[in-house]
Order: C-alpha cells, then structure tokens, then sequence
C-alpha cells in the first residue's frame, strides 16, 4: 500500500523527534519498493536484507535532514536504498579475487543486458517511456551506472567504449529522463488544478 | 569508499555519480517493487528495531563512528560545564619552598595540578597511593636515579609508587594528574633513601 506524500513527510517528521511507531509504518508502507530496489542490485536476497537494514537505520538518524523541496520522502528513500545497495554489492564484489575474473565477466554481461534497466521499471512511468526509446548501448550505459553506481571510467572500461561515447550516452540519457520529469511535473499540476 | 548520493543529506554528491540526485530520485522511484517473504521481512524489521535501539544516540554519534571518533553519551555535558583557564589566570599556591602548585581542575576522583620548581629548588622523596601521570611542560627536572626529564617528556608512575628525591636545577614547569587529593606519606624507608641521596651527592 503506497502511502500519499503527505503522509510520509509525516512519518519522516515524527521519526525526526525519535518515534518508533512512525518508523515501523514507514518500514511496512515502503519495504517492497526498497525490497524490489535493492534485490535489483545486489542480486541476493540475503545481501538485500543487509541492504534493507543498513537504509532503515539510516532513515532513523538522518530524518531530520530530509528537505520537502528537494524531492519526495519516496524518492528520498529510495535513494538512500540505492547508495547502501552499491555500498554493498562493491563490498561483496568478488571479481578482484575471483580466481577465473572470465566467468564473473559473463554472468555480468547476462545481468547488464540493456533491457533490465527497462524491465525493472513501472511500465505506466514516465521514465521508462523515455528511455524506451534508445538504442542498446546507450540503455547499457544507463544501466551500469544506474545498478552498478560505475562511473564515467569504469563503464568505459567495462564495456570497451571510448569514454567520449559513454559520457554522450550518459547525457543524452538524462535529457530524456529530465524530459519525462518536466512532463510528470506538468501533469501533476494539471491534476492538482483540476482536482 | 561509500557511496553516497543521498537526495537532501549534507553528504556531497560521490565522486563517481553519473546521475544528478533527481533523476536518481526518478528512477528509484519507478522501480517495480518486489515482495520478501513474510519471515524474510519480519526478521528484517526486527534487524532495524534492534539497530536504532543501539544507534538512539543521535546522528552525530554515527557521524562521529565514521570519522573514527570516540562514541559520545547523548548526555553531553553543557557548555556552561567546560573551564578554561587563561595563562595569566594560573593561581599558584606556595606548596614548599621554591616549589608552587596551582590547580587547574579537581573533583572527587581527579586532580589535574600544575607544578613550578624555581630553579635550585627540591621535591622531597614521597609516596603516592594512586597513579599519576606527569608532562614536563617547561624546563627540566632531574627524577629517580638522576634520570633528566626536559619540555615534553612524559612518565606515568603507578599506584603506591615511591619518588625519590626530585630537583630542578634549571626550574620547570609539569602538568601532573592523577586520582583526587593525593595523599603524601613521608615514609622511613624514603627518609633512609633521601639520606642515601644526600650521601651519594656528597661523594660526588
């Protein structure tokens, strides 16, 4: 059950001021979204679970921090699921020692196929309808950076491209995704007006 | 390195972030949810519930564990609590011929003391029953068995220890503490070593 904005700036206010109750809410409300979220990257439900805790803890001690006109308490969740999601799949990357890095290459390159980016998106989002639209290499790039949290380098590196290429890849991405926001804003007011 | 891109946090944006925090913000937000198991998300809750119990302390404290600090109590002591004392305030009291003292803290399990020993000056041999910690802060005093200590040596001497006789012959300045009201016994045996000192010096 997605809570509505306002009640989870709510819940973000009362965890702020140490309540345990308003923590626990936001827990069963939003757990399937940062569950999907982090699964999605590290691939490991156990790893998720670590994923899970290490976010809900940071939620506890940095509520206070949470800024209403910066973004949506979801979205500003959902990123701190991100970030400790990369912390930990970087932390459990084996490939550095890994004794055939050959086999890891290949099960990287099934998990980096271009539409899982796609496919792990809403299909009634905005988001996915704009990045639809691009070719495979550039949905590659988005989603090494995306799931992976690589930068720059490491996705040029990885998939052997000129960095030149990745970083116009990378652009044109985001302009689309900027695109599909303005869109989403635009309607969001509509339907406010109307509403 | 921890990767960190928290929309609205006071943590910068990471050096190896693409994306800028609201297009993050909509992709995150339009990822297909996935359900855990019922036990998979009730041992998850119970994992958080128990973390912020031992995390209760306030942000600062994670902060601080990140930064390699020392763990706080919440109950921090208030500002009014701190005492600073200027060089020109130091209150010295005459302790025993050329020698001074002036207390810069004491409650009722610590003592931090000052000790001046004009030059030419003496400490007879005495007794401690707790430990104490000594650092020269200027000049130099000649210790136990002649040992010299200068600007900046440290010693630490433990709970019933004895000092033979101290001398300054240059003078010096030493930041000592220790446990609260440390008691000074004048023992025997330390008035026949302080003869014995005397004896040797006088062989020299």
């Amino acid at each position: 059950m997605d809570l509505d904005i306002a009640t989870l700036r709510g819940l973000l206010e009362r965890i702020a001021q140490g309540d345990e109750g308003a923590l626990e809410r936001l827990y069963d409300a939003t757990l399937d979204r940062c569950y999907g979220l982090a699964v999605r990257i590290v691939r490991d439900p156990s790893s998720a679970e670590d994923v899970i805790a290490k976010t809900f803890v940071q939620v506890w001690q940095d509520a206070k921090k949470y800024k209403v006109h910066r973004g949506t308490p979801m979205a500003w969740l959902l990123t701190i699921c991100r970030s400790r999601a990369i912390d930990q799949l970087r932390k459990s990357d084996r490939a550095e020692t890994h004794p055939s890095p050959e086999i890891l290459n290949t099960e990287f390159r099934e998990h980096d196929d271009p539409v899982s980016l796609i496919s792990a998106l809403e299909e009634s989002s905005q988001v996915r309808a704009a990045l639809e639209g691009l070719a495979q290499e550039p949905r590659q790039v988005l989603a090494l950076a995306f799931f992976r949290g690589y930068s720059h380098d490491e996705i040029a590196q990885h998939l052997q491209l000129p960095l030149g290429t990745v970083k116009s890849h990378i652009r044109r991405g985001q302009q689309r995704m900027r695109e599909a926001l303005t869109l989403m804003q635009a309607s969001d007011l509509t339907g406010a007006l109307v509403n | 390195m921890r990767h960190d891109n928290d929309m609205n946090g006071d943590t910068p944006k990471s050096s190896t972030e693409v994306f800028n925090p609201p297009e993050i913000g909509e992709l995150v937000d339009a990822i297909v949810p996935v359900k855990p198991t019922t036990e998979r998300a009730a041992k998850m809750k119970a994992r958080i519930m128990g973390g912020i119990a031992s995390v209760a302390d306030t942000s600062s404290a994670e902060l601080g564990k990140q930064m390699g600090l020392p763990r706080h109590k919440s109950s921090a002591p208030a500002l009014r609590d701190f005492k600073t004392i200027a060089v020109g305030e130091r209150e010295w009291t005459s302790y025993s011929p050329g020698v001074e003292i002036c207390v810069l803290y004491e409650d009722a399990t610590r003592r931090s003391v000052l000790l001046k020993m004009a030059p030419g000056s003496f400490l007879f041999p005495h007794k401690h029953e707790s430990a104490e910690e000594s650092l020269v802060l200027e000049g130099s005093a000649i210790i136990d068995d002649g040992i010299e200590i200068h600007a900046g040596d440290y010693q630490y001497a433990p709970g019933m220890s004895d000092h033979a006789m101290i001398s300054s012959p240059q003078g010096c300045v030493v930041l000592v503490h220790g446990e609260s009201s440390p008691k000074v016994k004048i023992t025997l045996g330390l008035v026949k070593r302080l003869t014995g000192y005397f004896f040797r010096s006088n062989q020299r």
